[in-house]
């Protein structure tokens, strides 16, 4: 055959996106990096690109540079960049993932009420923690808030998928609507906990509601990061499972897929994604449903490049939002999650109105 | 060895929708399951695939319960072309081709580029790669998912196995030339000795593809034979409901049906 021959380029066989999708990755990649030294350079005191990766290769104890400068780095830029990457990565994860099992680009942990779960989560932890969930707290310390944040991200989910799918089809009615109730409810439930909280606790969970990064520590970075990376890595296990299941679950399964144990894994990476990314920045909307889409349009739907590419897109557009909720009301700071909803809601609005190019269901 | 229906039943929703369905399937044929709307013929071939678990009786495929095969294994020894397909994200034609060999072993790149446009060939779609799977036609979008079912089943025969290859309505969208072009595929994997079984409405193509034909109606196989016999009776025409001319053009290897139509001339005001 001679077609086969040649050099690799012209061995791609048309609609094959490998290399376009290679070469996105490798940008995304170079993005995310880019952009966290100028999120680290960004703040009150303004540090060049060049300056901030000279700290960063000096290391957090060198004297080479001015020690207030040092801090401000290492101490508490960087921890607060690795965040704002990682909850990034795991909101439109968690996007991605969620579209994949409910085969539908709407499906969203934001809109669809699991971050309102897992804020519910969060909050019963914040408000009942000295109280009625003390025990729970003795014995997980530091861990009892992401976990929380998880079951109440895990309840939501599957409410959610028993509502919504019946005998392996969803409906995008349903599931809206559904979503709405749920995330209403978690609300209801939000509000009377606000009720219950004293002063401190209703701070703290005004800050939920409104996502922020400010509070970004070490400590926490430390506490959520290794597990938000476990999440990250088990993501691409998923992949093929979820582009047989684009085709239905009948066909997954005669393709020779386990489709329930895929449906529990994704609903598991689902839950622990957004859990994670609720319990240390609040509710952070949009970002799930934006970054997956707009890659599906650019450079294809495939699960093995879209999770990836999923992840540092999100990474990207959290930097990003971080950077400019510190310059736009500077030297004050706006919550993030008021940014990506800026962003993020007329973006949902245009998804909408450019539906009827998608199949019906 | 072959496909083997044992006593199957089938029940949903508290009714039954298939009941007692007996019949062998040996390597080599090629059948086509008829019957009027409802009658149980997509349940049936459900059941065949291992999507459907009988509430009596079994399936074996050369001795194995389908049911209770891993579906990775399973995989490697059916394919299934559904009835209708929609997806909601973006896929190329190529990608969308390319899923039914990911259940393959050892399929590298350039072998998977050979089998998809071997496929896609195979089904008149060459030059279709890069479109988008959504902005098809439906007969286009049909025949794109039965390349993804011939890259999922490759070779009809492996290790001195049959292969099952299940197409519901493979033809429902497809124009007349592209219906011959299908049928003919499942009709080469029968020869080279695999196991076919297409539902299939039209009876003409029914009847000159098949080896067999097996008729069902409100869930009971209600007749199994070659085809010309079947049509020698009322059979066909009472399990339909209506009434059928048989003739056997000269030189045609096997007769034509015709339905009879009702009379459409323009009534006297
Ligand atoms: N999950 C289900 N629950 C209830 N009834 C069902 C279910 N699946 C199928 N049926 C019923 O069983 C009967 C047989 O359905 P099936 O899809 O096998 O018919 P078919 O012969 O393939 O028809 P068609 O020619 O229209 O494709 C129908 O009456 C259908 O309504
Ligand atoms: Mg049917």
């Amino acid at each position: 055959m001679s077609a086969l021959s040649g050099t690799p380029a012209m061995n791609r066989a048309p609609g094959e996106r490998s290399l376009v999708q290679a070469a996105a990755l490798a940008l995304l990649a170079f993005g995310v990096l880019a952009t966290a030294v100028l999120a680290i350079g960004t703040g009150p005191s303004a540090l060049s690109p060049s300056r901030v990766i000279g700290i960063l290769a000096a290391g957090p104890k060198s004297a080479a540079f001015p020690l207030g400068e040092v801090v401000i780095v290492w101490q508490i830029r960087l921890p607060r960049a690795i965040m704002a990457a990682l909850i990034g990565a795991m909101l439109a994860l968690g996007g991605a993932v969620m579209q994949g099992l409910f085969r539908n680009p709407l499906a969203d942990p934001a809109i669809l009420g699991v971050s309102n779960g897992a804020a519910l989560g969060a909050v019963s932890m914040i408000v009942l923690g000295g109280g009625a969930l003390a025990p729970v707290t003795a014995i997980l310390g530091s861990y009892a808030l992401p976990l929380a944040a998880f079951a109440g991200a895990l309840t939501a989910t599957l409410i959610l998928y028993a509502i919504a799918t019946r005998e392996g089809l969803t409906s995008v009615a349903t599931m809206l609507l559904a979503g709405i109730a749920l995330a209403a409810f978690a609300a209801a439930l939000m509000g009377y906990l606000a009720f219950l909280s004293d002063d401190t606790q209703l701070r703290d969970i005004t800050f939920w509601n409104l996502g922020g990064l400010g509070g970004v520590t070490w400590e926490k970075v430390v506490i959520s990061g290794p597990i938000m990376l476990v999440v990250l890595a088990s993501a691409p296990m998923l992949a093929r499972g979820l582009d047989a299941l684009v085709l239905g679950e009948a066909e997954a399964f005669h393709m020779g897929l386990r489709v329930e144990r895929l449906k529990r894994l994704a609903i598991l990476l689902v839950a622990a994604a957004t859990g994670l990314a609720v319990a240390v920045s609040g509710t952070i909307g949009f970002v799930g449903i934006v970054v997956p889409h707009l890659l599906r349009l650019a450079v294809g739907a495939d699960h093995r490049f879209l999770l990836p590419a999923s992840c540092l897109g999100g990474a990207l557009l959290l930097l990003v939002a971080d950077i400019g909720a510190r310059l736009l009301v500077a030297p004050a700071e706006l919550p993030i999650g008021i940014i990506t909803a800026a962003i993020g809601a007329p973006f949902f609005l245009w998804l909408l109105m450019r539906r009827r190019d998608f199949e019906g269901f | 060895m072959g496909l083997a229906i044992e006593g199957v039943g089938v029940t949903a929703g508290g009714r039954t929708i298939l009941q007692n369905v007996t019949a062998r399937i040996a390597p080599g044929t090629l059948v086509a399951v008829i019957g009027p709307n409802g009658a149980g013929k997509s349940t049936l071939v459900k059941a065949m695939s291992g999507e459907r678990r009988p509430a009596v009786g079994r399936v074996r495929l050369h001795g194995d319960d389908v049911s209770a095969l891993a579906p990775a294994e399973l995989a490697m020894q059916r394919a299934v072309l559904p009835q209708a397909t929609s997806i909601a994200f973006p896929f190329t034609v190529f990608e969308i081709v390319g899923l039914g060999l990911r259940q393959r072993a050892g399929v590298d790149a350039a072998m998977r580029r050979l089998e998809v446009r071997r496929a896609l060939a195979a089904v008149d779609l060459e030059g279709f790669g890069e479109r988008l799977y959504q902005r098809l036609s439906g007969g286009e979008q049909q025949r794109v998912q039965l390349a993804r079912v011939l890259c999922q089943i490759g070779k009809p025969v492996a290790d001195d196995r049959a292969k099952l290859l299940i197409l519901d309505e493979p033809t429902s969208s497809l124009d007349v030339r592209h219906q011959i072009a299908v049928l003919s595929i499942a009709r080469r994997f029968a020869d080279e000795g695999g196991l076919a079984v297409a539902v299939l409405h039209d009876l003409n193509l029914a009847v000159g593809f098949s080896d067999r034909l097996m008729v069902l109606e409100g869930g009971r196989l209600v007749a199994d034979g070659k085809p010309e016999e079947l049509l020698e009776g009322p059979m066909l025409a009472e399990t339909f409901g209506t009434r059928m001319v048989v003739i056997k053009p000269p030189g045609w290897a096997r007769p034509a049906v015709l339905p009879d139509l009702p009379r459409l001339d323009p009534q006297p005001r």
